[in-house]
This record gives C-alpha cells, structure tokens and sequence, in this order.
C-alpha cells in the first residue's frame, strides 16, 4: 500500500498516475498469462475462424457458386454434397454454407456492436452511481432494481414485434434492455477504488471529480471491462439467434443463424443437418467466446483462478 | 420476518404498475395499430369499415385514459380485457395456459437442482482431476448451447432416430404436446411428454449452477471449520453436505431467484418448439396476430411470474439468514 507523499509525487505532469501505468502493465501481464492458457486459445482460434468465415462470406459465395439469396426450388432440401451444395440446401434450395457465412455477418456485428454500447452505457451510469454517490446512487440502482426485475425475453419480444428492427436497431434495443447489469457491477467496482488511498491523496491535492474518475476509477476498471465484454458478446449472440428463430429479429430472406435454424426445425423428420449446422454455428461461436472470456478473467485475476 | 415479507410484497406493487405502463406505452406509442394490420390483409376495405373497427375496439379514446380503464378492469375484475383478434376475453386462455409453463419450468428447476448440486459438489471434491476437467468444459458448453437447437437436438435423437436408426437402446419418446392426442392424459403419458423440453429448459442453469456451486465449494473446502468437521472424525458425506454444502445454499437461493426470469424466457423458446401450450406459446401467437390486449396480459403475467419467484427466493434467503430479516 502506497503512503499518501508517494501517490502524490507518482502524479507527475502528463497526469499519467500511478493506477494508470499499473493498470496498463497488468493488461500486458494478463495478456501473457491469457497466451499460455491453452483452452484459451483454441477457443480464440476457433472464434478467429469463425470470424474469418464472416468477413470473406463473399469469397464462400464465389466458392460454392451460390449467392445467399437465389433460389433452386427444384433442389430443394438437398443433402450435403448433393447437387453441388457443400453443406446441403434449405426450403427454397438456397445453399446452406453461404447462407451460414452471411448469417455470421449478421450475428457476430449484432452482438459486438450492442456490446459496445451496452457497455458505454452502463460504465456510465456505473461510475456516475459508484462515484458520486449519494441520491443519484440510489435513484440510479432503484432504477437498475426495476428494470433488473422485468422479465427480458418477453420484453424483446414485445418491442421486436412493435418495430420489426434491422441489424442496427436491434443491437441498439439488446443495449437499451442489458445495461443495468453492466452498471450494478461497474458501480460496485468503482465504489472499491474510490475508498483506495490514492484516490483520497488525488481529492486532497485538488483533482477534480472528473479528473479522478477519467484518471484514476477508469484506468481500474479496464480489466472488469474486458472480461464483461467478453462474456456479454456470446450472451448477445444466443439472444439475437433465439429472436430470429421465433420469427421477430433479423427477418428472411436476410440469413442469421437463428432464422435459419427457424425455417429448418419443420424439417426435422426427414433432414436433421439442416436443423445441425446452424445451430452448431451459434454454439461454437458462443462456446469460443465464452471459453475466451473465463480465460481472460482467470489471466487478470489468478488468484480466482477456476482451473 | 412478516414486516420483511409485507414490505417486500408492498414494494411490487410500484414494480408491477411500471411494467404494465411500459408496455402498454409502448404498444399504442408506435405507429400500425391491429386495424392497419387488417388494412393491409384486405386491400378492399373501406375507410368507414377501418373508422367502425376502430371504434368497436375503442381505439379512439386517447391512450392513457384506456389505460386507465384497462387497469381498474384488471384490478377490481381480474379481467385483462377482450381480444384484439376474436374479441374473446383473453383471461380464460391465460388462466389455461400459466399451469403448463408452471409445471415446464418448475420441472426444469428441479432437474437443474438434482444435476447441478452433485455435480458442483463432486467437482470441487476431485480438484484438478479428470471428472472436475470433463464437468468444467461441459459447464460452459451447456452456458453456450443454445436451448431451443438442443430441444431440437433432443427431438431428432429420442422422438425420430430412435425409431428409425438402430438406436433400439434409447428410449423413444414424444417430440412435442403436452400428451398423446389419442388414449394419452395419463400420469405416465404426461411425463413423457415433459422430461425433453425440460431438460432442454434446464440446461443453462445446470451450467451456471454446476459453476457456482463448485467455486464456493472450492472455497468451503478450504475453511477451517471444515478441517474441524473432519477432524471430528465425522463422516465426508456429512462433512461435504452439512457443513461445506450449507455455505453455498445461502447464495444458490440467491441465484435460483435471478434465474426465474430466465426460465419463463427461456420456457417461450422450448414451449415454440415442442409445441408445448403454455404462456409462450400464447405469447407468439399473440404477437403474430397482433392481438394487444393479449400480449399486454402474458407481458404482465411474466413479470408477475417473475417477481413472485424473486419474493420467494427473498423470503427463503430471509429464512435461512437472519441478518437479512433485520436489515
């Protein structure tokens, strides 16, 4: 534990403290921990290639000579490797494996861009509620309690229905309805570093609220950030595919795993791998991430360590 | 304890007034009514025709004050208000829809509870062996496998390939409805058609639980009081589950709480495909028709479904702690 004399000359012009630089130097550390764990990195491996999958769906569709869209309604329901489907086609003779790599598109920028803004949002109000304290603590967290306690699925459900929403709108609506659990726990952390002793040196040498929470609470809750981001991201993808596959998210011809999986679940009887590949695409998508997120929390908190 | 369960029984009140403000907000705030709806299926139809519909469903009334009325109909009556699509009172079918998705989800509580508590407990006991490995990867693959491919899953290998492949030593079990359409309705009948989608329901939870439960006997095992325990030459069986197990129950009470809202979404998902006619089933439909008044109920019913069970979960956690009672 520093004294009080040290935090304070550790607070050098730039502005760049002492919580700062340490909290940059264990990212790196945890980094190296996160590269030795070897689940870990199969999951990254895994996810990267799924990745890939999505980014160069078009070079798929050239492959396998289908657009995601054009029908063949006379080889429908083919089986894998007939007819020239790789992987099978669908209902309307559409090729599976370009439908899945466009599919993976839809799903994979969903769930990383409503992450992206759920966690604003909720570091936001976290670090306000946790900071500040007082009344805008507890009108924050009661508003939290309330929107905790509503049941989300139906919710989604409901305002999906209300606004049929594109790929951008219904990640902005997984953020609107997900937040309050990132904040209850950004809150929750904040609150441990504002009771650390350098914060209190920081107050006493003049540093503005602002100051502090930009320079000594946020630096700190990096690795929080990482490691929630990194759970969120699969959560999201199981949400957005469970609202494609009841028919309210992203909507056909558009692919997405779980409409996909909603037009293949008649067919369950006579073509079980039309049913198996897309939602094999969502469980070893949300498997990977998940894999790589308790691999991130165990590298930036080893003493936790579940393995 | 009775003022903690007034006060905590008080305070849904407010909670439950929000919601159903909310969505009922949110439904006439937007715009395409269920009369544009029926616009556009009927391209013929004339604008007195729209004017009158409107009216019979007294859409003309500003929003709030329908509000109003619909919420002294469910207050003093119980009565959720006629159909958007039939002009029947929904409040017959929820009535025969909420024991279906109760016993649904409660089924798959208890099967999450039965799987998850040995298994935490035996985990955390082999450390680092091989079963604690196996159990550690499958807890995350059931985190991630998505619970409606996994009923589908089910359906394929027990209801349609254990006829047809020569899978003759698995049991062959129904793929959706509550029972047999014919001869069916018995105990046995009913429980068959229960134990897929509950097992499908339950698999989140058995993840998430197996998880908890192993982490905090991990730390349990640990403690002094359970070298004590030992060394008092008690039994491990008695050490593990009286003194080690107790520890993670205060929390895994906790936990089953948090996890009710997840069960009736999830339920939504199982019960669309094992056509099981439940709340969720009624839900969809609802939506797809449009019908308001309908999906304002189930709305509501969820959330009161699920506070329910938080104030249950509060009251146990009251019971089992009594710092609780008195903070």
């Amino acid at each position: 534990m520093s004294t009080l004399a040290e935090t304070i000359t550790t607070t050098d012009a730039l502005g760049q403290s002492r919580a700062a630089r340490a909290s940059r130097s264990l990212v790196r550390s945890a980094l190296g921990r996160f590269a030795r764990d070897r689940v870990a990195m199969t999951a990254l491996i895994i996810f990267v290639s799924v990745a890939l999958f999505a980014i160069f769906a078009n070079l798929v569709s050239r492959w396998t000579g289908f657009t995601p869209y054009e029908n063949h309604l006379a080889q429908k329901l083919s089986a894998p490797g007939e007819n020239g489907y790789v992987l099978g086609s669908d209902a309307n003779g559409r090729d599976i494996l370009t439908r899945l790599a466009y599919g993976a598109r839809v799903s994979i920028t969903v769930a990383f861009m409503a992450t992206l803004v759920e966690l604003t949002i909720g570091l936001g109000i976290g670090l306000i509620a946790g900071y500040a304290g007082g009344w805008a603590d507890s009108i924050l967290m009661r508003l939290v309690d309330v929107l905790l306690s509503i049941p989300t699925l139906p919710l989604l459900i409901l305002i999906a229905t209300l606004y049929s929403p594109g790929t951008y709108t219904l990640a902005l609506i997984f953020a609107l309805i997900f937040w309050p659990g990132d904040s209850r726990l950004i809150r929750g952390e904040a609150l441990a570093i504002k009771s650390r002793e350098y914060v209190d040196a920081a107050r006493v040498v003049g540093v503005s609220p602002v100051g502090i929470v930009l320079r000594h609470v946020l630096p700190n809750v990096v690795p929080v950030m990482i490691v929630l981001a990194s759970l969120t991201i699969p959560s999201l993808i199981l949400v957005e595919s469970a609202l494609s596959f009841i028919g309210v998210g992203i909507q056909v011809p558009e692919p997405s795993w779980g409409n996909m999986l909603d037009e293949a679940q008649r067919f369950y009887r006579t073509n079980w791998t039309y049913v198996f590949f897309p939602g094999f695409m969502i469980f070893i998508t949300s498997l990977s991430l998940y894999l790589i997120g308790d691999g991130l929390r165990d590298a930036f908190d080893p003493k936790q360590s579940s393995r | 304890m009775l003022r903690f369960a007034v006060r905590r029984i008080l305070i849904m009140i407010p909670l439950l007034l929000g919601v159903s403000f909310i969505s009922f907000a949110l439904m006439n705030l937007i715009p395409g009514s269920p009369v544009t709806m029926t616009a556009r299926s009927n391209p013929k139809i004339r604008p007195e025709d729209i004017a009158r519909i409107r009216e019979q469903l007294g859409l003309n009334d500003p929003w709030p004050q329908r509000y109003a009325e619909w919420l002294s109909g469910v207050v003093f009556h119980l009565d959720f208000g006629p159909s958007f699509y039939n002009r029947l009172p929904v409040t017959d079918r929820i009535w025969a829809a909420i024991p279906n998705t109760l016993i649904l989800t409660s089924s798959a509580l208890v099967i999450s509870l039965l799987i998850s508590i040995p298994l935490g407990i035996y985990s955390a006991v082999y450390h680092r062996r091989v079963f604690d490995r196996v159990v550690n990867i499958s807890v995350v693959a059931l985190y991630a496998i998505p619970s409606f491919w996994l009923g589908l899953l089910l359906i394929i290998v027990f209801a349609v390939k254990a006829d047809r492949w020569d899978l003759w030593w698995l049991p062959s079990l129904p793929a959706g409805g509550i029972k047999s359409s014919r001869g069916g309705g018995d105990l046995w009948d009913r429980f068959q058609h229960l134990i897929l989608p509950a097992l499908a329901l339950s698999s989140f939870q058995i993840g998430a639980w197996t998880a908890y439960i192993r982490s905090s006997m991990l730390e349990a095992l640990g403690q002094d009081y359970v070298r004590t325990a030992r060394s008092k030459g008690l039994r491990e069986s008695l050490v593990l589950y009286r003194h080690a197990f107790r520890n993670a129950l205060l929390t895994l009470v906790t936990l089953v709480g948090l996890a009710i809202p997840a069960l009736f979404g999830g339920s939504i998902l199982i019960e669309a495909v094992f056509s099981w006619p439940g709340m969720g089933q009624l839900t969809l439909e609802a939506v797809g028709r449009r019908d308001y008044t309908m999906v304002q109920a189930t709305t509501i019913l969820f959330a009161v479904l699920t506070m329910f069970g938080n104030l249950i979960a509060d009251l146990l956690y009251g019971l089992i702690d009594p710092r609780v009672r008195k903070s």
